[in-house]
């Protein structure tokens, strides 16, 4: 697993390589290097220390998230990074792993899994509020990676699958009648013009025609002309014509289809589907319920962030600003997702042990 | 103790081997089935599509144009144009890669008459997002135009859109109060960007323009289009957004008065040359519309919209020649003699004198002989009608005696002096009212100014000098303010807001902004005093209004600016029995009120009184 995640890492730098300036190139390459360090420290920590440590994380993140929303570095309408000078600090991204630790600590302290409406409803709240602060930056993207996240790890507590699948429905529907209510009587949304211009265009390529749809467009013509071989790393003509915004953040995998191809395209899936199955491996044969809820908590916040990245770049999914985790540019996530791999390797790690 | 956990595995805390195992399977499916799903979807992209995107992305012929909303337009209460757009064309470059730029660029810099320096900032401008036409110059010449149109083959990615720009007919008219527009810079991009706007978007910048950008603006629309190889657009559009026009907005202001105080402006700054600029505020007296207002010298804001050289603009404004600063709600002057009515008020409210209770001017106070009358001689025993009729110094002297600083302070504020009148423009001044707490946070430490305020201050302060800054709108809306009564309105540039086809969208109504609550009679004593400065033979004002059939009131003033020449003041309203409009003239170091501004005043009479005193030909006579 650990030769796989390496294995992932110079795809990363060779495809901000092909898409931006070397400054994104060597900074990804540092970047690199610091969140092997941090895999190795996510190894080296007893996931179940961190596990009781979570409430603490969650205070100190919660902060961080007020902090950015006052003193945050905006770029492009929202604000999201706390300047730090050598390096911006991403606090939504750090919530993601905090709030796996955290929801693994309340599941695994309440004696049953939750299923009535209390239980459900207490678990809830408290991953609303970081969810609530996120939003507020805006960034619908990451609030539905921890909203999804949560629901995972509640799948892996042990709460049935059907009542899981209850909340699912129950909140696709109440998503729907907000948007009819919006519609049709001008109910007010928490959500900005922009936001919901992208969600509609997954079913309307007409919704955003300057923005979204024109976006998506030329994310399909790149992955799609890069055919059955690619066009090379550093060939792309959809990639160096800057056709597609983000494209060295939510929109890599634009570039991946472009100048890899299919086959080596699927190549980056298999990578992604062996890191999402180890996860659940190390999930399942955990011998403790916090290893089993932390492994399980990454792994639905990798196949969230994929499902929906990948999705939206072949216009298969809604637009919202969920990165592709190790591909996209961005130095928290990456750090945030070198060390969640490293405490699902640790979960894996410690039952070998008990083994011997 | 972690350690002995693990030693000996607690199994209750494992979940349950059935669970974990039904777990893995639901969710093996459920991975096998997602990444089935992209997989799928590449291979529909890749393989089955791929040959149609491969064609796609080679000449990829899809590009996006913006449709800049048409700004609304500025009229007159009388629908005239104020502020309108013209046609132009404007020349943008589509991106393609940097062989074709270094092949087009420099011919096109050439035709345009531009640095590459120039052309290649832009360029750096729009990087990522050269799926959009990068605009290189607005409204070019017929001969740039014909150049372009026949060098097409080798401009490859150059066209030419037709793009109404801002024109403003009246050139410097009322340039401070319209305001002008510009390309957004960086610094207002990055505050604006929330609300939609992005590079290359025109911004108002200041003036009304600037206030009302929200309402002027519109919502810009674009296209995707298909272009040729030559990157010209085809016409073949796919889907995009029209753009909505901005509303149109209708002043206040009558454009035939608002000429008439321009000029008169103009022709005193002629005569006097020591004057700086000038500044006119016209009101409604019974609504608080502004029908005039001008700042002089202004500038031209159609050499700015099409574009000017630094030089150029340097050259304007170290001259004299252009002042952006509105004078009229932003400029402060010390209020000089047109201050005496606030006084006059003051004295009578506070029962310090009586209308009939004459003083002995022997040409300086008794108390202070430095203070001296304007005439040296004195002007002998004179009430409070007279002493505004003769501007009398040392009857004020001794009004300001009796009622002290802070008192007649209080009648000033009540006036509006000392806060924004509320006009519809940003940026307008306080001014300062004195007053003893003002004087001992101003001058705390004693330097310059002792902290008390002084006996002779006292005395001056109550004709305006010493410390009291005002603008001239609020000496406009105080003379409005004593014209109705007491009551005063809030000055409003913006009658109506209008949409493309006319229509009412918004009406703006008049608001009182205060009542100054003092007895009528009172009123009525400084109006006559008012009055008899235009009216009588030995009025201030006098030899300018003597001819003027429709009478009118007045008060001028010389304010004494210990930085140059006296900024010359006068304040008037008229039809005298049932005022209609009130107004402020001040011409910066004009020098003398009666000689400089009152004359300006009379013009503007002279304009809105024209229609009765010369009624147009009934038609077919």
């Amino acid at each position: 697993m650990l030769i796989l995640d390496i294995l992932s890492i110079p795809l990363i730098d060779s495809a901000t390589h092909g898409s931006a300036d070397h400054y994104y190139a060597k900074k990804q390459v540092v970047m690199v290097a610091v969140s092997l360090v941090v895999l190795v420290l996510g190894l080296a920590i007893d996931h179940r220390d961190l596990v009781e440590m979570s409430p603490w994380l969650y205070g100190l993140n919660g902060g961080l998230l007020v902090l950015v929303l006052f003193a945050g570095r905006t770029v492009g309408g929202s604000t999201r990074w706390i300047p730090l000078g050598f390096f911006d600090l991403q606090p939504s991204e750090t919530a993601k792993v905090v709030s796996i630790l955290f929801c693994a600590r309340l599941l695994s302290r309440w004696e049953e899994p939750p299923k009535g409406m209390v239980g459900l409803g207490a678990y809830y709240a408290w991953t609303a509020v970081p969810t609530g602060l996120i939003m507020l930056q805006p960034d619908l993207g990451t609030a539905m990676v921890l909203m999804a996240l949560c629901t995972g790890s509640l799948y892996f507590g042990g709460t049935p699958g059907k009542r899981i699948f209850q909340l699912a429905l129950a909140g696709v529907l109440a998503i729907a009648l907000v948007l009819c209510l919006h519609f049709y009587a001008g109910m007010p949304l928490p959500l900005h013009d922009y936001q919901l211009k992208r969600l509609l265009t997954l079913f309307n390529p007409n919704a955003d025609p300057l923005g979204t749809g024109y976006q998506v467009l030329q994310s399909k013509i790149a992955i799609g002309s890069g055919s059955l071989w690619g066009k090379g790393l550093g060939q792309g003509t959809q990639n160096r014509l800057d056709f597609i915004p983000e494209q060295h953040t939510d929109f890599i995998f634009s570039v991946v289809g472009e100048e890899l191809g299919f086959v080596k395209g699927l190549g980056v899936l298999a990578l992604y589907f062996v890191i999402c199955y180890r996860c659940l491996i190390a999930a399942v044969t955990s011998t403790d319920r916090v290893g089993t809820l932390v492994a399980g908590g990454v792994l639905s916040m990798f196949v969230f962030q994929i499902m929906v990245n990948i999705g939206m770049t072949m216009g298969i999914m809604p637009v919202t600003g969920v990165p592709l985790p190790f591909l996209s540019h961005g130095g928290t996530a990456l750090l945030t997702n070198s060390f969640a791999v490293g405490m699902v390797l640790n979960v894996g790690w410690r039952k070998h042990k008990i083994l011997f | 103790m972690r350690r002995e956990a693990n030693i000996t595995p607690e199994t209750s805390d494992s979940l349950a081997p059935s669970l974990l195992k039904s777990r893995k399977e639901a969710v093996t499916i459920g991975l096998i089935l997602i990444f089935l799903a992209l997989a799928t979807r590449m291979f529909y992209l890749q393989i089955i599509k791929g040959e149609v995107y491969s064609v796609m992305s080679h000449q990829n012929r899809t590009r996006i144009t913006s449709i800049p909303a048409p700004r609304g337009d500025i009229f007159d209460r009388n629908g005239d144009a104020l502020v309108t757009s013209r046609p132009s064309f404007s020349v943008y470059y589509w991106y393609t890669d940097q062989a074709d730029a270094e092949k087009t660029l420099p011919h096109l810099a050439t035709i345009l008459g531009m640095s590459m320096d120039d052309i290649e900032k832009r360029l750096l401008q729009y990087r990522g997002r050269y799926f959009e036409p990068i605009p290189i110059a607005k409204d070019i010449t017929p001969e740039q135009y014909t150049a372009i149109v026949e060098d097409a083959p080798l401009l490859r990615g150059v066209f030419i859109e037709p793009e109404p720009i801002r024109y403003y007919p009246g050139g410097t008219l009322m340039s401070p109060i319209l305001g002008y527009v510009g390309e957004i810079s960086e610094r207002e991009l990055a505050e604006l960007k929330d609300q939609g706007y992005s590079i290359g978007d025109i911004l108002g910048k200041q003036g009304l323009e600037s206030y009302y950008e929200a309402v002027l603006r519109g919502v810009d629309g674009g296209y995707q289009v298909e272009v040729d190889y030559l990157m010209r657009p085809t016409g073949n559009k796919g889907p995009g957004i029209d753009p909505i026009p901005g509303n149109n907005i209708k002043l206040n202001i009558d454009l035939k008065l608002q000429q008439a105080a321009e000029a008169a402006v103009r022709v005193a700054m002629e005569k006097y040359p020591t004057a700086k600029g000038g500044a006119v505020v016209v009101l409604d007296v019974k609504t608080g519309g502004v029908l005039a207002i001008v700042s002089a010298p202004g500038f031209d804001p159609n050499k700015l919209v099409s574009g000017i050289s630094q030089q150029e603009l340097n050259a304007f404004l170290t001259s004299g020649q252009w002042r952006f600063s509105d004078l009229a709600t932003t400029g402060l002057y010390p209020p000089g003699s047109t201050f005496k009515v606030v006084t006059a008020i003051a004295a009578l409210a506070e029962g310090k004198t009586t209308p009939q209770e004459e003083i002995y001017d022997p040409g300086h106070h008794p108390n202070v002989p430095s203070l001296v009358c304007h005439r040296s001689w004195g002007h002998g025993s004179v009430n409070l009608a007279e002493a505004i009729r003769d501007s009398c110094n040392v009857y004020f002297y001794e009004m300001g005696r009796r009622l002290g600083m802070d008192t007649y302070a209080k009648y000033a504020r009540e006036l509006g002096l000392g806060a924004k009148t509320g006009i519809d423009l940003y940026g307008e001044n306080y001014g300062t009212v004195p007053d003893s707490a003002w004087k001992a946070k101003a001058y705390s430490e004693g330097r310059v100014f002792e902290p008390e305020v002084l006996y002779s201050e006292h005395m001056m302060g109550a004709m305006g000098q010493v410390f009291h800054l005002d603008t001239p709108i609020q000496i406009a809306s105080l003379t409005q303010a004593i014209a109705n009564d007491g009551v005063r309105m809030k000055p409003f540039l913006v009658k109506e807001i209008l949409s493309q086809d006319g229509e009412v969208v918004r009406s703006l109504d008049p608001e009182v902004a205060g009542v100054l609550d003092v007895e009528q009679w009172i009123f009525d004593e400084v109006k006559k005093g008012m009055a008899m400065v235009t009216g009588d033979p030995r009025g201030t004002a006098y030899w300018t209004f003597h001819d003027l059939p429709i009478k009118v009131a007045g008060k001028t003033g010389t304010a004494e600016n210990p930085l140059g020449e006296n900024h010359a003041w006068f304040v008037g309203f008229g039809p005298f029995d049932n005022p209609e409009i009130a107004l402020a003239v001040v011409i910066d170091q004009g020098g003398s009120g009666s000689e400089v501004a009152a004359p300006v005043g009379r013009a503007i009479f002279d304009a809105y009184f024209e229609p009765r005193l010369n009624p147009p030909a009934e038609a077919g006579q």
